[in-house]
């Protein structure tokens, strides 16, 4: 039997911020692949290129080098009209942070989910009602709440309808930027049982960023440590935490609070953090 | 929106004057007791019953003036603003999204109509095209483009980088689609504002321009003008610009309250007072209950 096609291909990705002395590299080199249905976590400190890597993948960010292919097109070299054939066809979607901010406060719930079927333009009124309503019965919302504005909802509903809105054109990959940080515990463990029920059902891809090791152990099969624009460390979600390779990931493993221990002592972390120094320095070494 | 607007009393206030001030333009002329342009010996009468308002320094009924003079002033305001409205706010909102060579051209092409001084190009216009009151208007309008331009603009940036309409981007919306949908709604009530505002100093303008007598040649009767020659006898009769002046100031704060009106109904502000305004009315008819 034939190895199965990855939906998503990234290839000595680079991606670099401004011009001159001002030119920053927030990707360097990032190389990954992703299988139907596979359930990947990207995690690291904030500036890592965690979100980054999400853009890229969307045809957001600037790539200087390297290649991205979803579902076998190149996102990073589409012209514009090809930008938004390949919006419309759903494939991919992304869910961002803070769904207040992602979702028009002037439009009502309904009208945000049923957006992109709009600007799709294959179904009629009637259809992309009845797909609404099918989409907000699988994000477990109330019909009742299709009329609302999102500054009527609660943080996890408002998530619930990102969520909905990215799922209504049954797109094969799905990007989540942060998706449970800004919702307190109750609603993340509602969204990260959303996501599981999903994976359950289809064979969507997921690629999951998020800071929170708990999260990310939560939903994801694979992890991806992201250190500095580079990916440090790539391996199955529960040896990346329980038995961590790279000195970065240590360290951040070690950082994480815990209901029972709370933070790590202070002098692990601080022989994790001279771990991490050496190797970086040797790195710097081997470069020159 | 509409709905909502007719809910404020201010707006239905601000329309019902409006629409007094809309007959007037169209009949004013019609119900002129007497002719505008036509002197009489009595001069600087006080208010009568013959002459309501009494008459000016060429002994002119000021009441028919007033009413001769709506159409000019009305029309020609709405000239200055619809002009400075279509100049500025479609290229302000193409601005954010028709790409960096579109945006810096038509930056600086704002910046030197900012620069450009006023009188000058008015008077500067008038010679080019003619000495009218449209030509006159057409140099007026474009001057006042740049506020609804820099309006605009400002509007669309912050809906511009917003997440809903990257999310409606990523979705493969077009300009127009994400224009229409996300943007026009909140650059509205700003550009409404603007439009009051710039209503009310069409008014004022075309006072400027007939006193210098570019556009509109004395004896044609605007407010403006009926104004700026009662200024000249205030000694003789003191109270005689107020007419003038009280049909401006009633027309400008209509305008500006429609403005107020249109802001406060517009978007998540309008949906609140809505809702505030609903729950009153229903808790005032649980206690007469």
């Amino acid at each position: 039997m034939s190895e199965p096609r990855p939906i998503l291909e990234i290839e000595g990705l680079d991606v670099a911020f401004g011009r001159g002395p001002a030119r920053k590299e927030a990707l360097s080199g990032a190389t990954l692949s992703l299988l139907p249905g596979e359930a990947v976590g990207v995690i690291g400190e904030s500036g890592a290129g965690k979100s980054t890597l999400a853009r890229a993948v969307l045809g957001l960010a600037p790539v200087t080098a390297g290649s991205v292919r979803v579902v076998g097109r190149d996102v990073a070299r589409l012209s514009r009209r090809e930008r938004r054939e390949f919006g419309r066809s759903g494939v991919a979607q992304y869910v961002f942070q803070d769904p207040l901010r992602s979702l028009d406060p002037d439009q009502t719930v309904q009208a945000a989910v049923a957006e992109p079927l709009e600007i799709r333009g294959e179904l009629n009124r009637a259809e992309i009602a009845a797909a609404v309503r099918a989409q907000f019965a699988a994000v477990e919302l109330d019909e009742s709440l299709l009329d609302r504005f999102p500054a009527q909802l609660s943080g996890g509903q408002r998530q619930r309808v990102a969520v909905a809105r990215a799922l209504v054109t049954a797109p094969r990959l799905l990007l989540l930027d942060e998706p449970v940080s800004a919702l307190d515990s109750a609603n993340r463990v509602r969204i990260l049982q959303l996501l599981e029920r999903l994976r359950a059902t289809t064979d969507i891809t997921l690629l999951f960023i998020s800071h929170d090791l708990g999260s990310i152990a939560g939903v994801t099969d694979r992890t991806i440590v992201l250190h500095d624009g580079r990916i440090v460390e790539d391996g199955p979600t529960a040896r990346v935490i329980t038995a961590p390779e790279h000195p970065y990931t240590r360290l951040l493993v070690g950082s994480a609070p815990t209901l029972t221990s709370g933070a790590a002592d202070r002098a692990v972390r601080a022989r994790l953090r001279a771990e991490l120094a050496a190797a970086q320095r040797s790195l710097a070494e081997a470069a020159t | 929106m509409i709905k909502v607007l007719l809910r404020l009393p201010s707006a239905r206030i601000a329309l019902g004057v409006l629409l007094v001030i809309a007959v007037i333009t169209v009949f004013g002329p019609v119900l002129a007791p007497y002719d505008p342009l036509q002197g009489s010996d009595l001069t600087l009468a006080p208010p009568s019953a013959g002459h309501w308002l009494g008459t000016d320094y060429t002994g002119r009924d000021v009441l028919s003036r007033i009413l001769a003079g709506a159409p000019l002033s009305i029309v020609s305001t709405c000239q200055v603003a619809g002009i400075a409205l279509v100049l500025g706010t479609i290229p302000g909102i193409l601005s954010v999204y028709l790409g960096s060579v579109f945006e810096w051209v038509s930056l600086r092409l704002v910046d030197t109509l900012v620069a450009l001084p006023f009188l000058v190009f008015a008077v500067a216009m008038t010679a080019l095209l003619g000495n009218g009151i449209t030509q006159a208007m057409i140099a007026v309008g474009l001057l006042v483009a740049p506020l609804f331009y820099r309006v605009a603009r400002a509007a669309t940036l912050t809906v511009a980088r917003s997440q809903y309409v990257e999310a409606a981007l990523l979705a493969g919306a077009s300009t127009g689609w994400i224009v229409r949908r996300h943007v026009w709604g909140k650059v509205l009530p700003p550009i409404a504002i603007t439009l009051a505002t710039t209503l009310g100093v069409g008014l004022v303008v075309i006072s400027s321009l007939t006193f210098l007598g570019i556009g509109v040649q004395p004896p044609t009767p605007t407010w403006g003008g009926i104004l700026a020659s009662d200024l000249d006898y205030l000694p003789q009769k003191a109270y005689a610009p107020v007419f003038p002046a009280v049909i401006i100031l009633v027309t400008v704060l209509a305008f500006n309250m429609l403005a107020d009106a249109i802001r406060d109904a517009a978007g998540q502000s309008g949906r609140v007072l809505v809702g505030a305004r609903t729950a009153k009315a229903n808790r005032a008819r649980r206690v007469t209950a």
